[in-house]
């Protein structure tokens, strides 16, 4: 391993050349390495903006049944559902808003009507159209949420819980619109709707004050009849994926006789950003790959040709080629490798900065009525991960090795004699 | 009913080469027909007019290059066969006109570096006891052994380059101008050195050289010219 020794004492020789192909390089595998912090983030941000916004897919068909429902959301596709279940109940023990206008032809205020209240099943409330863009907010407690099936919980309107001083936490009474079941859910979230009470006179369950949400179960007990699902909202990766559920919906509910609506506007307004900083992160990599390749490749040529001699010397002296090689390659690698360690260390220590920089730009903006539903993607996670600087060290060698062998197997197919002396 | 004697061979045999030259415009022919036998044990200086093909020659018998035509072999075994790489690394050793030292080491540095790639190993105490000692003995202290050689003076740096082939314990020893940079008291005392290698060690030394002082000292003197190689009738 004496050409082991050999790099180390030219390197220790010539620092300042040494501290130079460092600082190239440094510079080379930061950039690698930032190249593919920003892929990783940019893939793993829109992943979770997948799982997020990702895209809704709406059906809907006559006589949807929450099994049906329940067997489209259970698509290996669908990473979140909610099917809608409306019926109308009456509020027992509690009073339901009514309109101030009277009912055209008489005596309707105050007549008790026992389907006063919109009541909608839901399995996911956040997938809600006004939950999901924001016009309807909760003021207190959450939203239905999968793990609420089968227990008796609601989220009111803010207007029904003033006018019935009801708050999260509260137990009321609702029962079918025939009066023969009943409902005693808890209240677990308060919401406000912008939309104002109409100024014409409109039935108590069409005024937006009297909607409430409740699990779909919940809503099914109170219906006198079938339930059925007036829609059911698939959330799914990409738009790529929405024919293949159009496949199996068909698969599953008969060609024809259902509508398929796809949304993906909050997709196409917030993931394909993404996804072109994650290709241009890629093309970044490529590029500098070669660019550092060809950099470095002439650097190591210049000093292979300028250190031709000692080529020579040791060859006259027996030394065998792919030592010599080894002792070159070694020079390269051991500032390679220290090169990357280096980037590595300011990549943790930068990197989370440049990539949201990079890829939080979404968060800028401006809120508007047409803007996506708001994401919840959290900030880009750039993290320096074994595998990143892996493939750097990994690229950081490959360079090392072409740019050594290339240039030196071109002077070492020579005599050791025209080496040292082109002509005698 | 025979006798068979066993001679061993010559340690060196030049066998019709010849050496050309491939420029852009012309071939130039350097060395025509050498035909020549060194022996071990004998002391060899090479005289020749500049351009007559004494340092091809020189590069040629080292391994250093290939002829253009003819063979050589060594102690029978066609270099060709043996391999050059073999050759040098472990039976024969150069002394350049121009050093060639390795200039990012110290001069002690170039003859250990040169002990471990040959392999060479001292009878006792260390290479770079060894080397220490080898360096000492051609005039060079321990303070100048561990300076990096582009820091000693010329005449140094052939002490370096003549002590870095010496630490090979090589068959034969070829060197070019070797003590050409030399003061006369220093240049002296590596002609004996290269006279008690062959007597005393066995070993065969090929030197070129314009020097007659040098030449008068070896036990054959041969004159290259125009590329034909010729004993000096005058050598025993």
């Amino acid at each position: 391993m004496n050409f082991v020794k050999r790099a180390g004492t030219s390197l220790g020789a010539r620092k300042s050349k040494t501290a130079a192909l460092l600082a190239i390089f440094l510079v080379i595998c930061t950039l690698l390495l930032g190249g593919f912090l920003l892929q990783a983030a940019a893939a793993r941000q829109e992943a979770d903006a997948q799982r997020a916004i990702g895209v809704d897919a709406t059906v809907r068909k006559e006589g949807l049944t929450p099994a049906l429902a329940d067997r489209l959301g259970g698509s290996a596709l669908v990473h979140r559902y909610n099917a809608e279940v409306a019926v109308r109940a009456g509020a027992q023990g509690f009073a339901p808003l009514t309109s101030r206008v009277p009912e055209p032809g008489g005596t309707a205020a105050g007549k008790k009507d026992k389907g006063a209240l919109a009541v909608n099943g839901v399995r996911d409330s956040d997938m809600l159209l006004p939950f999901s863009y924001g016009s309807t907010k909760l003021t207190a407690g959450r939203g239905i949420t999968p793990e609420d099936a089968g227990r008796d919980v609601a989220v009111i309107e803010q207007r029904l819980a003033d006018k019935n001083r009801l708050k999260v936490g509260d137990t009321f009474r609702i029962g079918s619109a025939d009066g023969k079941r009943t409902s005693a859910p808890k209240i677990v979230g308060i919401f406000q709707d912008p939309a104002q009470e109409p100024t014409t006179w409109v039935a108590p369950n069409e005024l937006p004050g009297n909607t409430l949400y409740v699990p779909a179960d919940t809503a099914k007990k109170l219906t006198s009849g079938t339930a059925t699902v007036r829609e059911v909202v698939l959330r799914i990766g990409s738009p790529d994926q929405a024919r293949q559920l159009h496949v199996e919906a068909e698969h599953l509910l008969g060609k024809g006789g259902f509508e398929f609506h796809v949304n993906d506007k909050a997709y196409k307004d917030q993931v394909l950003p993404i996804q072109r900083v994650g290709t241009f992160a890629g093309l970044l990599v490529r590029v500098i790959a070669l660019a550092g390749a060809l950099i470095l490749g002439l650097i190591v040529m210049l000093q292979i040709r300028e250190r031709r001699c000692e080529f020579g010397v040791l060859l006259a002296m027996g030394e065998k080629k792919w030592k010599l090689m080894g002792q070159h390659l070694v020079e390269v690698a051991a500032v390679a490798l220290p090169a990357v360690a280096i980037a590595a260390l300011a990549g943790s220590l930068g990197g989370q900065a440049a990539g949201e920089a990079f890829l939080s730009h979404q968060d800028d903006e401006p809120v508007s009525a047409t803007r996506a539903p708001d994401s919840g993607i959290a900030p880009p996670a750039v993290r320096v991960e074994a595998a990143d600087v892996g493939k750097v060290a990994g690229i950081a060698l490959g360079m090392s090795l072409v740019s050594t062998v290339v240039p030196g197997i071109g002077i070492l197919r020579l005599h050791p004699r025209s080496i040292l002396t082109d002509t005698e | 009913m025979t006798t068979a004697t066993t001679t061993a061979p010559p340690v060196l045999h030049l066998a019709g080469i010849s050496h050309t030259y491939s420029g852009q415009r012309r071939r130039t022919t350097v060395l025509r027909d050498v035909e020549y036998t060194f022996e071990r044990g004998t002391f060899y200086t090479i005289l020749g007019p500049s351009g007559s093909g004494k340092t091809t020659l020189l590069s040629l018998a080292s391994g250093l290059d290939t002829p253009t035509r003819g063979s050589i072999a060594f102690n029978g075994q066609d270099l060709s066969h043996l391999g050059l790489g073999r050759y040098r690394n472990k039976h024969a050793a150069t002394i350049f006109q121009q050093y060639n030292l390795l200039t990012y080491m110290t001069a002690l540095q170039n003859v250990t570096t040169a002990m471990e790639i040959t392999g060479a190993k001292p009878a006792t105490g260390s290479r770079k006891a060894r080397a220490l000692q080898l360096l000492g003995d051609i005039g060079l202290d321990k303070a100048m052994a561990t300076r990096n050689v582009m820091q000693l003076s010329g005449g140094q740096q052939q002490r370096v380059a003549i002590a870095r082939a010496l630490a090979c314990d090589v068959d034969i020893l070829f060197a070019d101008e070797p003590t050409g940079n030399l003061d006369e008291g220093t240049a002296q005392g590596i002609i004996d050195t290269f006279s008690d290698l062959a007597h005393q060690q066995d070993k065969c030394v090929v030197v070129v050289t314009h020097s007659q002082r040098l030449a008068a000292q070896s036990d054959r003197v041969l004159n290259l010219r125009k590329g034909k190689l010729t004993e000096q009738a005058n050598t025993p």
